[in-house]
């Protein structure tokens, strides 16, 4: 009995041991599900498509991040790409925090999907060269003639993905009309009760601030919900107060678009203007404190319940401000980015077409299996094609094409029914804008918010400024990450004591030079070397 | 080999045989995985690999100057040491405490229901109990401020304010593990022999003196062991808690070495240099143990070697 224990105690142990490295050694391609039956099940069912090609079906391995409630098999855009293509896809589909850490697992492991989507042209940069993925500026003409043709459209933002090189390694997304979408919004009717109807200047703005302080003591008539650092709520009055050139979304890079020159944003002219007049807010108790701990809950509630009556939020498309203001029971208008004195009234940067995220083949594939690395450039090149886009973005399920104009069916907008979240994937799939994204998507129509879209932002081309995107080496970028870590760090530390009057602002040409000591100066030094480089003409 | 552990051996092989998969996973998953100490002297890229990536340009310790060289890391330094020499001089006996308070109940429905409230937030994710922190300190919903309020005083908004921070934090950390701390010491407490307080309850002591000349040196090697093991603590505080409970108004005291670890080698992915860190760091920390346990043998006698 005792030998039978001791031999059953061992093979427990050499149980737990075996599985421990089975475990670890199980393949890294997670199939979420059996894809091949259920994408034979949709090939199957269209067979009778005499459209569908009569070649060889292939399988090809593909990384894509989701935030989709459903499998992306499950979408039209999939469907379709699968049955023109004839592929079968092994899909490997993570959320996006967890695709960031498989993506680097992969990559060390050079184990790398056929396709890996969301990946950024810094990384495609960086690990394209050492042969991880394929260098597709050579086959644009010849093989994807549909994405080349939007790269040779928006031939100044093609730094957004090649390489100083003129290296392209990934097919990066394209955007259609981009505009802004986090922007100012206010209860517009609170601000009438106190007598102020025009918001076009932050002097009108702060008026109706102090005004509904008064008739409301006790609220914060401005909030944000937290965002994880302090360049969000700080970012529109940057903008406004140095009409753009504290650079895009709190950048500390900004961009002298007068003098064609970087400069470091807290530089520009107008950025401590801008910290001054956020303190003065904050200190006459106009901006809610907890604008660094609420939730978009929280902020809901309060919205409400009337104790903040302006916030800033996203307000593009369906989600964002249109779910806030639903949740707030319709009481927000959009505010048009308001005027500081003396400066020139502007919306934001002009959007680039070409993005920094992407799509990349896999480098193995392009030398172990030209088929199948040609049945991947065909699935790039469908991708960026006509067909593609209408399918994602008109498909006649949910769009009208009306007098020339499409209109999307009111079960869009039909936030309350309880398919809605499942219908918007299988028509709208978020991980496919990685290709093609539109700004289609748009707000209900008739609404304040759709009307603001047209009007303002789309409208009003002359009130962007630009930024240029920099192509630079693997070894300038990663100088140029370990300055802007630094930098940020010195900002982080400082910024929110400036932001909220703790420290006075005698105290702020020390700090920007403190911070261009430890780095800036080199930081901004390098950008304009390599903008002169490849602007200057 | 004599023939002393060759017996051995002969009698209980299956032992040492199930004894051999644990060592070498030991030796697989935590030694071998060492060697990637070398990426803190690479320019490593993930693609290439630890092997294939070329040694750091111009200097192999370029990563340690780098981080030495920053003004930021010794304040970020040193801000880690204030807190985990805040948190450890007041998380480290209040266990002990509390153990002690247990250890004087008597034995019924009372003290159990105690002790498993006590244990209870320790099996909470960090997450959930720093959002329910915030909340009770939020100044607008808050309990604390409703309390304040009612005194008539002006809110405080604890969360932003930087002279909070360390006090939240230590308090946090000991409501999440002061009743599962008191776990080995109360196991410790119960092997005291019941008859030595029957005998100094004979002499006239009274409660305090049989705990101070009983209990604590009966549960003294414990405390030693545990306060040599708690000693790295110092510099390894708890980075969920911290990360969770910081805001740029309070960086100023709560950027700590592992956020700066965070994001420098995570969120930058510059992994040579976050390994760099790591690597020092867990010198520092080797020292600080070989230190305590070799100041604990010279003064109490006890030590973990």
């Amino acid at each position: 009995m005792k030998k039978a224990v001791k031999v059953l105690c061992m093979l427990l142990s050499a149980t737990l041991f075996i599985a421990l490295f089975v475990g670890c050694n199980t393949s890294s391609r997670e199939d979420m599900s059996n894809k091949s039956s259920d994408n034979d099940s949709s090939v199957k069912s269209n067979s009778s498509n005499t459209e569908q090609t009569s070649r060889e079906k292939m399988v090809l391995s593909w990384m894509i991040p989701t935030q989709q409630a459903i499998p992306l098999w499950e979408t039209m855009v999939y469907k379709e790409a699968c049955e023109k293509l004839n592929v079968e896809f092994e899909l490997t589909e993570l959320p996006v925090d967890q695709h960031e850490e498989k993506k680097r697992m992969w990559l060390a492991s050079r184990n790398i999907p056929d396709i890996m989507s969301w990946v950024r042209a810094s990384e495609a940069n960086s690990y394209g060269p050492a042969g991880a993925f394929a260098e597709l500026s050579q086959y644009l003409e010849s093989d994807i003639p549909n994405l080349n043709d939007k790269i040779k459209n928006s031939p100044d933002d093609k730094y957004q993905a090649f390489n100083p090189e003129n290296k392209l390694y990934i097919a990066p997304q394209y955007l259609f009309d981009p505009i802004p979408i986090f922007d100012f919004s206010y209860v517009s009717n609170r601000f009438e009760e106190v007598g102020v109807v025009k918001v076009d200047t932050w002097d009108e703005v702060y008026d109706g601030l102090k005004k509904l302080k008064e008739k409301y003591p006790g609220t914060y008539p401005l909030g944000f919900r937290y965002f994880g650092s302090m360049s969000k709520p700080l970012e529109l009055f940057l903008l406004s107060f140095t009409e753009g050139k504290a650079g895009p979304y709190g950048s500390l890079v900004g961009f002298d678009y007068d003098k064609k020159e970087f400069i470091l944003s807290m530089e520009a002219f107008g950025y401590k203007e801008a910290i001054d007049f956020f303190a003065k807010l904050y200190k006459e108790q106009l901006i809610s404190p907890e604008y660094m701990t609420m939730d978009q809950t929280m902020l809901a509630n309060k919205i409400a319940k009337d104790k903040i009556f302006m916030i800033a939020d996203f307000v593009g498309g369906w989600t964002g401000i249109v779910m806030l203001d639903e949740q707030t029971g319709h009481k927000l208008r959009p505010m048009p980015l308001p005027q500081a004195k003396g400066m020139k009234q502007i919306i934001g940067h002009k959007m680039p077409h070409i993005g920094g995220l992407g799509t990349a083949i896999s480098g193995a594939l392009e030398s172990k299996d030209p088929k199948k690395f040609k049945r991947a450039l065909e699935f790039i090149n469908y991708m960026y094609s006509q067909e593609m886009y209408n399918t994602y973005w008109h498909h006649p399920d949910v769009c009208e094409h009306i007098d020339g104009v499409y209109k999307y069916k009111d079960i869009v907008y039909n936030t309350k029914d309880e398919n809605y979240m499942k219908m918007r994937d299988v028509y709208f799939p978020w991980s496919l804008k990685v290709f093609q994204d539109s700004c289609d998507e748009r707000p209900l129509p008739g609404s304040p918010y759709q009307k603001y879209v047209d009007s303002h932002l789309r409208a009003k081309k002359d009130m962007y400024v630009e930024y240029p995107a920099l192509p630079f080496t693997e070894e300038q970028q990663k100088v140029v990450n370990e300055l802007t870590g630094i930098v940020t760090d010195r900002w982080n530390a400082q910024i929110a004591l400036f932001a909220e009057g703790k420290k006075p602002m005698s105290e702020w040409d020390k700090f920007v030079s403190e911070v261009k000591l430890s780095g800036g100066d080199k930081l901004i030094a390098l950008y304009n070397d390599v903008y002169k480089k490849y602007f200057s003409n | 080999m004599n023939s002393f552990t060759k017996n051995n051996i002969k009698r209980g092989w299956i032992l040492y045989i199930m004894l051999v998969f644990p060592v070498v996973w030991y030796v697989v998953f935590c030694y071998v995985p060492m060697g990637g100490i070398i990426v803190a002297f690479k320019d490593y890229n993930v693609y290439r690999g630890i092997i294939e990536s070329p040694w750091s340009s111009e200097d192999i310790f370029k990563h340690f100057k780098a981080f030495l060289g920053d003004r930021y890391f010794w304040e970020v330094l040193l801000n880690t040491f204030i807190i985990g020499t805040v948190n450890t001089a007041i998380n480290f006996p209040a266990p002990i405490l509390l153990a002690l308070m247990f250890n004087e109940l008597k034995d019924g429905p009372f003290k159990r229901i105690s002790q498993t409230v006590s244990y209870l937030p320790y099996f909470i994710s960090t997450v959930a109990i720093v959002s329910i922190v915030i909340a009770m300190l939020s100044p607008s919903t808050g309990i604390v401020n409703n309390i304040i309020k009612r005194f008539g005083a002006e809110p405080i908004n604890f969360i932003m304010e930087p002279k909070y921070f360390i006090p939240i934090y230590v308090l946090t950390n000991m409501w999440k593990n002061i009743g599962w701390g008191t776990i080995i010491y109360i196991a410790s407490m119960s092997n005291v022999n019941p008859e030595l307080y029957e005998a100094a309850g004979i002499e006239g002591a009274g409660r305090l003196r049989k705990m101070w000349h009983i209990t604590l040196p009966a549960i003294k090697p414990t405390i030693v062991i545990l306060l040599i093991l708690s000693m790295p603590g110092i510099l390894a505080v708890d980075f969920e808690t911290i990360l969770l409970l910081q805001r740029p108004q309070t960086y100023s005291v709560s950027d700590v070495i592992p956020t700066y670890v965070y994001r420098k080698g995570l969120l930058d992915s510059r992994f040579d240099y976050g390994t760099a860190l790591g690597l020092f760091f867990s010198i520092v920390n080797m020292g600080i143990i070989y230190s305590s346990n070799k100041f604990s043998k010279k003064a109490a006698d006890i030590s973990i070697w």
